[in-house]
């Protein structure tokens, strides 16, 4: 059995893994703080769900890639999927409208049923760079985003509120360049892998920030929630 | 320039165009949703000026009424009344005198009681049940026709606006129920639910034919003012088989 060499992990931690694991520690101490009300509210226990889990397989990756281990799959399971189907859930407690919520959840179920087609026809490995699912998931997140693009502005509940104060605007705007620029990078993985190296680790950063970006939206959600609670101010209305 | 160069611009440029379409997409729905709420606040101001409009053409019309009611008290009572007292106190006997006295006091409480129906603080004192039953007791004492009322009390708590339309779209249903169906007996029923409140006025009159086009405006008038309130407004109607009218005011 190979031994586990903590160096080369350590060696491998930089602001980015900090900053996530910050992210999820002030989320969580801020859902403790919120009252029972606002633990019930369900974009905030998605926001935190996601925060946790984004933490938690960047770290996972990180260290399976610090002992020399291919750490595709934990990006194929956690990301493409599990935080995919937290996003999507997310972009669904935003809807109002019921048919909308009924569209993701079938939304969600196709994907997760495509994946395992995929998986079990042979077509995508678990550990390989997962281009087909990234391209399943980019797709129906963009499906979802849209459906809340479309109720902004054609329900009449949205007309009484200013969407640059909404969490749910700006939570589908960075949902939507999240993964639409991840996507982007995803499917030119491993041909600037293979050819441009350097190429590849400068756009790799760019799903890094966008990933540290909409996880400090939701981290702020989360945070605007207790200060409301504490302070009687409305930073943002989630 | 390199190959890598090349990709590297590629990449680069394909991203900044990439993200300008992305922000030119959040941005126009961000002023789609803008557009969206002018147009909704322009509506929003017009269908208040429409209410307004309405109520202070209610107002007038009560109003309008009003006067011509007082015109014919001063006509019919008042007037029969100061003639007696005239006629009492020329008298040089002193038991005429002091009946002359007795129509002076009744002619006194009659202005009063005129000069109270003059402004339109007299819709808050009373309650729609009051003057549905006022009204029907005038009908009834013309003796046009016959008529009753049926009430379970649930208009009583009415916003001012809501009871002058309402006053206003009754008073107009009967005068249509008197001056076009000569009915036998009128009949008025107050019901409310947990959803709705309801009035409805039937007659056994001789109805109409609700497909035939109306001449007039009175029926479209009643459908909007019942709109402005927030209501509706149904008829259903027969030739030979009476009209039956429903105002709805949701709670």
């Amino acid at each position: 059995m190979n031994q586990v060499n903590l160096d080369l992990f350590y060696a491998r931690l930089d602001y980015y893994q900090f900053l996530l694991i910050s992210f999820a520690i002030i989320s969580v101490l801020g859902y403790l703080l919120l009252s029972k009300e606002g633990r019930k509210n369900e974009a905030v226990r998605l926001s935190l769900g996601i925060l946790v889990v984004v933490a938690g397989y960047e770290w996972i990756a990180t260290f399976i890639a610090s002992q020399k281990i291919v750490n595709n799959w934990v990006y194929n399971l956690f990301y493409s999927h599990l935080a995919a189907v937290l996003f999507m859930l997310l972009i669904r407690s935003f809807l109002k409208k019921e048919s909308h919520r009924k569209t993701i959840i079938i939304t969600i179920i196709a994907f997760l049923f495509s994946s395992l087609i995929l998986h079990v026809m042979g077509l995508v490995h678990y550990n390989d760079s997962g281009e087909f699912i990234s391209f399943l998931n980019t797709t129906f997140i963009l499906i979802s985003c849209s459906l809340y693009f479309f109720e902004l502005i054609t329900l009449d509940e949205y007309l009484a509120i200013d969407p640059l104060k909404e969490f749910s605007f700006w939570a589908a705007t960075s949902i939507l360049f999240y993964f639409s620029a991840s996507f982007m990078i995803y499917i030119s993985h491993k041909y600037l892998y293979t050819n441009f190296l350097d190429i590849y680790y400068m756009v790799i950063e760019i799903p890094r920030h966008m990933t540290l970006l909409c996880n400090l939206l939701l981290c702020f959600s989360i945070c605007s929630l207790v200060i409301k609670n504490k302070f009687n101010l409305e930073i943002i209305h989630v | 320039m390199s190959e890598q160069e090349n990709q590297f611009l590629l990449i680069l440029f394909g991203g900044i165009f990439f993200a300008f379409l992305m922000s030119l997409f959040v941005v126009s729905i961000v002023i789609l949703h803008r557009q969206r709420q002018v147009q909704n606040r322009q509506k929003i101001d017009q269908l208040k000026s429409e209410h307004e409009k309405t109520l202070l053409n209610v107002e007038n019309e009560i109003q309008q009424e009003t006067l011509a009611q007082v015109g014919r008290e001063l006509h019919d009572n008042i007037g029969q009344l100061l003639s007696l007292a005239k006629l009492s106190l020329n008298s040089p006997k002193p038991e005429k005198q002091s009946k002359g006295k007795e129509y002076i006091n009744d002619i006194i409480k009659e202005v009063r009681a005129l000069s109270k129906t003059l402004n339109l603080d007299w819709v808050e004192s009373v309650t729609l049940d009051d003057f549905i039953q006022q009204l029907l007791e005038k009908i009834h004492f013309t003796g046009h026709c016959e008529t009753s009322l049926q009430s379970d009390q649930c208009f009583q708590h009415l916003k001012k606006d809501q009871k002058l339309v309402l006053i206003r779209v009754i008073q107009e249903c009967l005068n249509n129920a008197l001056k076009h169906a000569q009915p036998d007996h009128i009949t008025v029923r107050i019901t409310g639910n947990n959803r709705s409140r309801m009035i409805e006025i039937s007659d056994d009159g001789k109805g109409f034919d609700t497909t035939q086009k109306s001449k007039g405006s009175g029926m479209y008038n009643l459908v909007k003012r019942m709109e402005t309130i927030g209501g509706n407004f149904k008829l259903r109607s027969e030739v030979g088989k009476g009209t039956h009218i429903i105002l709805e005011l949701p709670l």
